[in-house]
């Protein structure tokens, strides 16, 4: 899962988790990863981050920024993703 | 040779006389096989003689019974097993939510602490999963690609058979290996560290 959902408080968070799940999609759990402010210290991880996204806009769940994550040789990097 | 016939018999008790007559061929060693009439206990036996350092090898026989031979020899303690990269660290985990309070927090962030525990270099030698953190292991646990990352680093993954039985998930372990109590407390005696959740 290579893109990383954030969000602006745990219960969106949690709320988008369960979404996701119950809809089938391809859904992990991660602590944000520092480097990356949020109101909510819950990201999501997601293969599909525009179908994700349009879910859960769908169900009304606001989802503060995306990233996509790539690795170098020492670390992995966060590039968020415009919307 | 030693020839122990464990039909009938259920875990731990296979592996508490397999064990017994390991120790009593003292340092020469020799061989040791132990007839056993299900899966699980042959795992079990496996997995107590890899931990030993001992090899080990099974042959399906009639009537869906098993012998498992194990070869004792001057091979590693556990403790020369260990590698250079080894951390000695392991986490015990025995429900499927972290913290006091709210369950439903305590889900989420009990899969966020197993996907950081996938950042420790080294990794745990052992993350240990029984009562409800059983259901962390199951096929429909939303951990299990976290979980097999670190299976692929080197951690072993033991969940408690007695609990999947309790639960009754057995069937659904979805990363890892079932254990009895002697494999936790083996694990859990054999940390240079514990983290205990």
């Amino acid at each position: 899962m290579s893109y990383i959902l954030t969000f602006a408080n745990t219960h969106a968070a949690i709320l988008a988790e369960k979404a996701l799940l119950q809809a089938g999609y391809s859904v992990g759990v991660m602590p944000l990863p520092s480097g990356i402010k949020a109101g909510c210290g819950i990201a999501l991880r997601v293969d599909d981050y525009i179908a994700s996204n349009a879910f859960l806009k769908d169900n009304n769940i606001v989802v503060a920024a995306v990233y996509q994550t790539s690795a170098n040789a020492h670390e992995t990097v966060y590039s968020e993703v415009v919307l | 040779m030693n020839n122990i016939d464990c039909i009938g018999q259920v875990c731990p008790i296979p592996v508490i006389r397999a064990k017994k007559a390991l120790e009593s061929l003292g340092e020469a060693g020799g061989v040791v096989t132990v007839l056993v009439d299900n899966d699980i206990a042959r795992q079990n036996l496996q997995k107590m003689a890899t931990g030993l350092g001992y090899q080990s090898e099974y042959e399906q026989k009639e009537n869906g019974n098993v012998e498992v031979t194990i070869v004792a020899g001057e091979g590693c303690a556990v403790e020369s097993c260990a590698t250079d990269g080894d951390s000695g660290l392991v986490v015990a985990i025995g429900r499927n939510s972290m913290g006091e309070g709210s369950q439903e927090l305590g889900q989420i962030l009990i899969k966020g602490f197993i996907f950081a525990l996938r950042e420790l270099v080294p990794p745990p030698t052992h993350v240990l999963f029984f009562n409800s953190g059983s259901y962390l292991t199951s096929s429909d646990s939303n951990c299990l690609e976290d979980l097999r990352a670190l299976e692929a680093a080197g951690t072993v993954i033991l969940t408690c058979g007695t609990c999947t039985n309790y639960f009754e998930i057995t069937e659904k372990l979805g990363v890892g290996e079932i254990t009895n109590m002697y494999g936790i407390v083996t694990a859990m005696a054999g940390a240079k560290r514990l983290i205990n959740l």
